[in-house]
């Protein structure tokens, strides 16, 4: 992968994070492609198969991720373009309460990586994120987890074609999920 | 779904839903074969106390067009509108159990147009298995006293508000739909869920910040020394006999936050089951 290209797609993700983090929504959703889907899937706490508690049963059985599946299962996001749009359109209607007074937030973007995508014009891309939240007077939440990313080139600029993101949770301990990531 | 405690003295449960077992077969037992859950569950942590969203689930019919405006205008199908005049009555079967029902004419399912027409389509089949008391009401959303709520509405999802200390509550919540629902249906059923009530619904979200305010609220040294006032609609309410419940004159009263409170000062103040 070309030095360069590694620079583009950083500058773009630290650009989109800025985005988010001055609110800027609107161009924030110029950043997807009309097809993207955009979902934060589940987690939950499973045995290892090796576990004892695990082997001591019916090991066939046991289904080791602690991943929901992307399709089927609940989801704490599972977003199209369409309605990302009605989330920010809500934000607007200055009767959103969750967001109102807004929450504070600081987007820190890592651990990216680059790979060649399904198409010449895609690009697979992994990130992680932790997500600070402060709101109100003492409010706060981290967010951390990871994106898996696909960028597809669109008239010589990139955009989000598909954003899968894995928050390292089982029981979310903040109160909500009004923020995007 | 199974309820169990660990009281030996407590009721059986037939005796502790009493009437209330007809409104769970409203949102549970629909179609043949009942109701199956979607994969997976959403769990979360709540700044509140778990008495908030129980009586909201089952009484408070009157937050909706202030609290969820914003969702209402730009959620799911716009082109579905949530009918202005909608009419409807709290109800009550009894022992703090509650229900918002709407007219029996009155939309009671998510907006989505499919949903919509899904509904169409079996409503033959659910008069059969409800009878005539669904002519009367539309349960759409209520809550088993004392923290187990269910929604038919926006949508469909049952959960246990788990108290954890004074100002804590963790919600357990499942998305549920007919087991004979077509695959479609049921896919339409889950991002619903997602999109609508969960940790990130556009609806959910800010009721989630009214539970907290009100919680936080409550605790104002001044608050503490005043009464929580739940006298909206006193006086319009009566025993409906085709409903087998308290039922209130208007949709827009506090009846059953009155229901449910005066079960739980009751359950409070008693030594024993014996003695309640
Ligand atoms: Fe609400």
């Amino acid at each position: 992968m070309r030095e360069e290209l590694l620079r583009e797609v950083e500058q773009f993700l630290y650009r989109e994070a800025r985005l988010l983090d001055e609110r800027r929504f609107h161009e924030w959703l110029e950043l997807f492609t009309d097809d993207v889907r955009y979902w934060m899937v589940g987690r939950t706490t499973r045995y290892p198969t090796a576990s004892k508690a695990i082997t001591t049963m019916n090991r066939h059985r046991h289904r080791e991720t602690d991943v929901a599946s992307d399709d089927g299962d609940l989801a704490i996001l599972d977003e199209t373009k369409a309605t990302l749009g009605g989330r920010i359109a809500r934000l607007d209607t200055g009767m959103a309460w969750a967001e109102d007074p807004p929450s504070r937030t600081r987007h820190i973007i890592a651990n990216i990586e680059v790979e060649p995508g399904d198409s010449a014009s895609e690009l697979n891309v992994y990130s992680n994120f932790v997500v600070y939240r402060n709101r109100s007077e003492s409010e706060q939440d981290f967010y951390v987890g990871a994106r898996q990313d696909t960028l597809r080139n669109v008239d010589g600029g990139w955009k989000i074609a598909r954003r899968k993101l894995v928050l390292d949770q089982n029981v979310l301990l903040a109160k909500n999920v009004s923020i995007f990531f | 779904m199974i309820f169990a405690t660990f009281d030996p003295e407590a009721p059986p449960l037939p005796e502790y839903l009493g009437e209330m077992t007809w409104y769970l077969d409203a949102f549970f037992d629909r179609r043949e074969g009942g109701i199956e859950v979607i994969g997976g569950m959403h769990r979360w942590v709540m700044p509140c106390n778990w008495k908030f969203p129980a009586e909201n689930f089952g009484g408070d019919a009157y937050h909706v067009q202030w609290t969820h405006l914003s969702a209402i205008k730009t959620s799911f199908s716009t082109g579905v509108v949530t009918k202005p005049n909608a009419t409807g009555t709290m109800v009550s079967p009894g022992q703090g159990h509650i229900v918002i029902c709407v007219g029996p004419t009155d939309v009671g399912d998510p907006p989505v147009p499919e949903i919509l027409a899904y509904e169409r389509e079996i409503r033959p089949e659910v008069e059969k298995r409800l009878g005539s008391r669904l002519g009367l009401v539309n349960p759409i959303v209520g809550t088993v006293f004392p923290n187990f709520s269910m929604l038919r509405a926006t949508s469909r999802t049952f959960r246990v508000w788990q108290p954890r200390g004074p100002d804590k509550t963790e919600v357990w919540s499942w998305f549920y739909v007919d087991k004979a629902a077509p695959p479609e249906i049921k896919e339409a059923v889950r991002v619903a869920g997602v999109r609508g009530f969960s940790p990130s619904g556009t609806f959910e979200q800010d009721d989630m910040d009214n539970w907290q305010e009100c919680t936080r609220t409550c605790r104002g040294v001044v608050s503490r020394r005043l009464s929580l006032n739940t006298a909206m609609g006193l006086g319009h309410e009566r025993y409906d006999e085709d409903l087998k419940a308290w039922a209130s004159d208007f949709r827009i009263s506090e009846s059953n936050h009155r229901q449910f409170y005066r079960r739980w000062a009751q359950l409070m103040a008693a030594e024993s089951w014996a003695k309640v």
